[in-house]
């Protein structure tokens, strides 16, 4: 139904006055037909496919044009861009804030993304940093982290933590809803654990003091899945099971009470999710029954339970609307 | 009479528009408030990450009542297949019979576990009427026999999963049967445009019948949208060059390792080209973003057929000037809608998802930043593979 045809109904039935009418016929009949996210998601994957295409070249020899050119050139293209996202920073503060030019924020990008596919060939050609593999990952994330706040970009933000991550052996890649570790070696369980449970802190802890709290869905996104899924592998591979079975019940709270507090319902569907898997594993391995029917009771008895459980916070959206209502 | 409140779901139409005009303050709060009186909507409130929760956990349980029936009553029922059809056909009913006086309370719209029951209920019964059938029969038949189901499912709920379904077992039903006759090979990719054209004009046709009856033109909105999505979809794929190549070579028998160039090429590299400008055409002429988006896609698919069948670049030099193309085109059309032209802007509306390009542009740079940093062999972490449990869970 177009806005046009409920304020002619509106008006018939004498809902909106003649004058009101009139001035909102005009401006729904102007109204412009904005193109912006469109032509950000070209620019945004025209700027992904350019430094994914120059991150391979330069591991490709050209006799012909000189292989230094082309990492020179590259180069040049890294500075020229950060030179170009810096000259339209905006200034500093604890707030969201826009970069000054639409195209600051994907010249950061791609500032970035090259720095990187530099660094790695740097490693791989010259080896720069040695055997000091822990390096090469730490450096881009500290550098991406400090830039991120002070250009307030969340990509670049996910980019340092994507390193961070990394650094301690845990390879994420959305796309494939895919996180691959060592998850049979209780140390890396252990400091992904620790680097993620570190991360939400700190996350909850700049929230609080108001230090760019938009950044804080991102922190719990990235650093969330990473603990949900550590928690997992260690609930699933390792002796004192139990303990994770005890952090996992931890963090499922601790979602649910942020998804709560913030309506942010992504992390309750991360509790209830990740959650559901751990505890019907436990079930699974340590109660053993001899009819199958049981194990059908089960799911119908659980599923209905999360179903109840997301019932439960639609109330709460709920409850919150109305007195959102009752305040206006 | 159909499933779900009309009146509800015209009011609750009614509301967001009046809220949207409230928020650029077009109208007053009391003005708001009065047509919220005036259009109450029992709707409960919703949020698209509970719906997907309740969505997939409304699914396990019925999975598990399911296989709970099934153990006793498949024990007696061990008679054959037919008799499995019956048991299907009789539960899909009787949940039928249930969840429509769970719908009739008129809370629930579009809601996750009311989605999660319907698609429950309809695959039971088109399940069931397909094990009546015997072994042998023809995969269009099976085709011919759920689609109507499946429509008049279509019909009572408006739901847009099911009418997934249903366009893709009409075009599964169109596939299948043309490769029973000889000549159905060779004209399938005229077939296939030609009853996507078809099938694009019906849902619009339709769209235009329903607009002076709103309660009902609401009712099936979605699934209109959806139905003239990918009819444009399919009308790219059937004139793709690409597609219709391997396509046929899959279909040889045998089938090569290479699929054989194929006769016609002209016509469908011109046509691989053609469509996707010409909806760039009545993109820009109607205003029209489904045009618009879908010309870009086919225009993408477009070079990347060229590409497969033309090697000229190495891949590294493809996706540089690509990238490079496609980042200018951008900055261009960013520049020069400063200034609106012709009814078109680059400042935001509130029509778009703005949240869901920032969670894709999200999860792009995450995977872009793991690629880059495993491109090179030293740079490799960890070692066992590890296939996440739960993680497609909760995505």
């Amino acid at each position: 139904m177009s806005p046009t045809a409920i304020l002619n109904m509106l008006h018939r039935r004498g809902l909106i006055p003649d004058n009101q009418r009139d001035i909102l016929v005009n401006i729904e009949s102007r109204r412009l037909f904005s193109l912006h996210w469109e032509l950000r998601s070209i620019l945004y994957v025209g700027v992904l496919l350019l430094s994914s295409g120059l991150g391979l070249l330069i591991y490709e020899n050209y006799e012909q044009i000189g292989h230094h050119t082309i990492l020179a050139g590259i180069a040049l293209l890294c500075a020229v861009s950060f030179w170009f996202a810096w000259r339209n920073c905006p200034p500093f503060t604890l707030a969201q804030t826009q970069s000054r030019s639409p195209f600051g924020d994907y010249a950061l990008l791609l500032a970035c993304l090259l720095f990187l596919a530099l660094e790695g060939y740097a490693q791989y050609e010259y080896n720069v940093f040695g055997q000091r593999y822990g390096l090469v990952t730490i450096l881009p994330a500290l550098l991406f982290l400090g830039l991120a706040y002070r250009f307030d970009h969340r990509g670049t933000l996910g980019m340092g933590l994507t390193a961070l991550v990394s650094w301690v052996g845990v390879t994420v890649r959305p796309l494939d809803l895919y996180i691959k570790t060592n998850f049979f070696s209780e140390p890396v369980v252990l400091s992904a654990l620790l680097l993620s449970a570190l991360l939400i802190g700190i996350a909850l802890l700049l929230d609080r003091q108001r230090v760019k709290p938009h950044f804080t869905y991102t922190y719990l996104l990235l650093a969330g899945n990473v603990l949900f899924i550590a928690l997992l592998g260690g609930l699933f591979n390792f002796e004192t099971w139990w303990l994770y079975a005890i952090g996992l019940a931890v963090a499922c709270w601790l979602f649910d009470r942020y998804a709560r507090r913030e309506l942010s319902f992504l992390f309750a569907l991360m509790a209830g999710g990740y959650g559901y898997v751990g505890f019907t594993y436990i079930i699974l391995r340590y109660l053993t029954f001899d009819d199958p029917s049981a194990w059908f009771f089960y799911f119908v008895i659980s599923g209905i339970g999360i179903v109840l459980y997301f019932i439960s916070l639609r109330k709460k959206l709920t409850r919150n609307i109305q007195s959102e209502r009752a305040k206006e | 009479m159909k499933a779900y409140n009309q009146e509800g779901i015209y009011n609750q139409a009614v509301v967001m528009q009046a809220e949207r005009w409230c928020r650029q303050q077009l109208i007053t709060n009391e003005q708001l408030t009065a047509l919220q009186l005036a259009f109450p909507v029992k709707f409960r409130a919703t949020n698209s990450f509970l719906d997907i929760g309740m969505f997939i956990f409304t699914l396990v349980a019925c999975s598990g009542a399911y296989a709970l029936f099934m153990l006793p009553v498949g024990a007696l029922l061990n008679t054959g297949v037919s008799s499995f059809g019956v048991f299907k056909l009789a539960v899909g009913i009787v949940s039928w019979l249930l969840l429509n006086r769970y719908l009739g309370e008129g809370t629930l719209y579009h809601n996750g576990i009311d989605t999660a029951l319907i698609s429950v209920v309809v695959a039971l019964v088109v399940s069931g009427v397909n094990f009546l059938l015997p072994d042998t029969t023809p995969f269009w038949i099976h085709c011919t026999i759920s689609l109507p189901v499946l429509l008049l499912a279509v019909w009572y709920y408006g739901d847009t999963l099911i009418a997934f379904v249903a366009i893709a077992t009409f075009y599964a039903l169109i596939f299948s049967s043309m490769l029973t006759v000889s000549w159905g090979k060779l004209a399938m990719p005229f077939i296939i445009m030609a009853v996507s054209g078809l099938l694009y004009a019906a849902a619009r046709l339709l769209e235009k019948r329903l607009e002076p009856t709103p309660a009902d033109g609401l009712y099936y909105a979605d699934a209109l949208s959806l139905t003239q999505w990918m009819a444009l979809i399919m009308l790219v794929l059937g004139g793709n060059y690409y597609i219709v190549r391997e396509l046929n070579g899959l279909l040889m028998n045998p089938s090569p390792s290479e699929a054989p160039p194929i006769s016609g090429g002209g016509l469908f590299w011109t046509l691989t080209f053609l469509i996707p400008l010409a909806y760039g055409y009545v993109g820009f002429r109607d205003k029209n973003r489904m045009f618009l988006v879908l010309s870009t896609l086919g225009l993408v698919l477009a070079v990347v057929t060229l590409r497969t069948y033309v090697h000229v670049l190495p891949n590294s030099v493809a996706l540089v000037l690509g990238g490079l193309t496609m980042a200018l085109v951008a900055i261009w059309g960013i520049r020069f809608l400063r200034t609106p032209q012709r009814g078109f802007t680059d400042v935001p509306d509130e029509d778009s998802p703005k949240q869901f390009f920032l969670n894709a542009e999200m999860l792009t740079v995450i995977q872009s930043t793991s690629n880059t940093m495993h491109q090179s062999p030293h740079l490799k972490f960890g070692g066992g593979d590890f296939d996440g449990g739960g993680a497609g869970q909760t995505y």
